[in-house]
């Protein structure tokens, strides 16, 4: 959870981490489902308190591109540099819908259905910027392989 | 999360190890108070939710007396209704409107009303477990039905019963009645010599038992004088069948005792207290003294 809300590049991941942890006690009673849609039901919490504090982040900066734009200028967890500094770098030069289906699909783990859910889209568009994604992905990583 | 769209390689293997980075354990601490204290939060209202709901039952039953006429299967058409209401909010189970328990109760006390009004109506046959040892004198009107519904098993009861009316007239008339003596064969009253009145000694109540033989034949043939010896001849010997009453046996005075023989005796006269009618000595009529209404 906490690297996934790194990932996206969430301000002050711990504590939207714990926000979203809260969150999940307070709701668990009425939850319903097995582990799969446990998972995918913190995820989606966690994607919209990140959406939450990304748009609280760019009112307080005026405009939301010109708060991705200054993304890789925010202040990032020093943990989430030593975790892997370049992927990091890289993840930040994708664009807001590629980052959050990557994450979510491979930092949180979760199957394209439930990416799906979370992010309202339709499975096949959910395919289809994880390609895109990780294409771009790769060519920033290493963009000697192209 | 492996899926035949995209297989997995170097680049998505660093992804999920973003995933994978432990949280520290300050970090982990600080959240797992968090999240303890909102579940305690929402255990405690839980619980104050079904107390509240548990109080609103107990308030109502007060209010309005359900529980306990509930409780004790009271409420007639009612029970139903309060006997669904209350268990479903209580762990109590209540009885049904016709339980056992309560039909038991009307039972009982009908059973007991029953033998009650059974025993009053019954002859008393001076006993009252329904057999006769003894035949008594319980005839009316002279003699008064069960007093206060209380059969009379020997004299002395029926007097004692007699006297606890606070009537003194009918005190009076009970003492000089055959009540409660026991009968002869022939349904006779033993020892029913009007002479021997018993109720002649005053404030004696228990006159049955105041068997006060004459040893002397000849004194109770001296009755000429019209004197009916209260104590001549009493019919009864100390000790019958009238003793499980308290009243005590008095002796009968000496006034009662003749005083000469007298040649007219009345025949007949039986100071033994055989019952048999002495025409000199008819019982009609009381006279302390003894006398005879001739």
């Amino acid at each position: 959870m906490l690297g996934y809300l790194r990932a996206q590049r969430a301000p002050e991941a711990e504590d939207l981490l714990g926000e979203v942890f809260l969150q999940v006690a307070r709701d668990i009673g009425t939850f319903r489902g097995d582990d799969a849609a446990l998972r995918r039901w913190v995820f989606s919490i966690a994607h919209n308190r990140a959406m939450d504090a990304h748009r609280k982040a760019a009112r307080n900066r005026s405009t939301l591109e010109a708060e991705l734009q200054d993304l890789p200028s925010l202040p990032v967890s020093p943990s989430t540099e030593l975790l892997d500094p370049e992927l990091v770098a890289a993840l930040a030069t994708l664009g807001p819908d590629q980052r959050e289906v990557l994450t979510l699909r491979f930092v949180a783990d979760l199957p394209l259905e439930a990416v799906a859910k979370i992010t309202g889209r339709k499975v096949g568009a959910v395919k289809a910027l994880q390609h895109r994604a990780l294409e771009n992905l790769r060519k920033a990583v290493s963009p000697d392989e192209g | 999360m492996s899926d035949n769209f995209e297989p997995r390689d170097e680049l998505t293997e660093r992804l999920s190890a973003l995933g994978q980075h432990p949280v520290s354990p300050a970090l982990q601490s600080e959240h797992l108070t968090a999240m303890a204290g909102v579940a305690r939060g929402a255990s405690w209202r839980s619980m104050l939710a079904s107390r509240v709901k548990l109080g609103a039952a107990v308030l109502g039953g007060f209010l309005i007396g359900t529980t306990g006429l509930a409780s004790a299967g009271a409420m007639g058409p009612l029970q139903p209704i309060a006997k669904t209401t209350v268990e479903a909010v209580t762990p109590f189970e209540l009885p049904d409107s016709a339980s056992d328990k309560a039909k038991a109760a009307v039972a009982k006390a009908e059973a007991k009303a029953a033998k009650r009004a059974a025993q009053a109506a019954k002859p008393n046959d001076g006993d009252d477990d329904g057999e006769v040892k003894e035949a008594k004198f319980w005839a009316a009107p002279e003699c008064l039905p069960a007093v206060n519904g209380i059969s009379h098993r020997n004299r002395g009861q029926y007097l004692k019963s007699v006297r606890a009316l606070n009537d003194a007239v009918v005190f009076k008339a009970a003492q000089q009645s055959r009540c409660g003596k026991s009968l002869n064969a022939d349904g006779t009253v033993k020892n029913d010599d009007p002479a021997e009145d018993e109720t002649n000694k005053p404030n004696d109540d228990d006159q049955g038992k105041s068997a006060d033989k004459r040893q002397d034949d000849d004194t109770d043939e001296d009755k000429s004088d019209g004197r009916r010896g209260g104590k001549s001849g009493i019919t009864e010997a100390p000790g019958t069948d009238d003793d499980d009453d308290a009243t005590p046996v008095v002796p009968a005075p000496a006034e009662d005792k003749p005083e000469t023989p007298d040649a007219d005796d009345n025949p007949g006269t039986d100071n033994s207290g055989s019952g048999s009618s002495n025409s000199g000595n008819s019982g009609s009529g009381s006279d302390k003294s003894g006398r005879t209404d001739s």
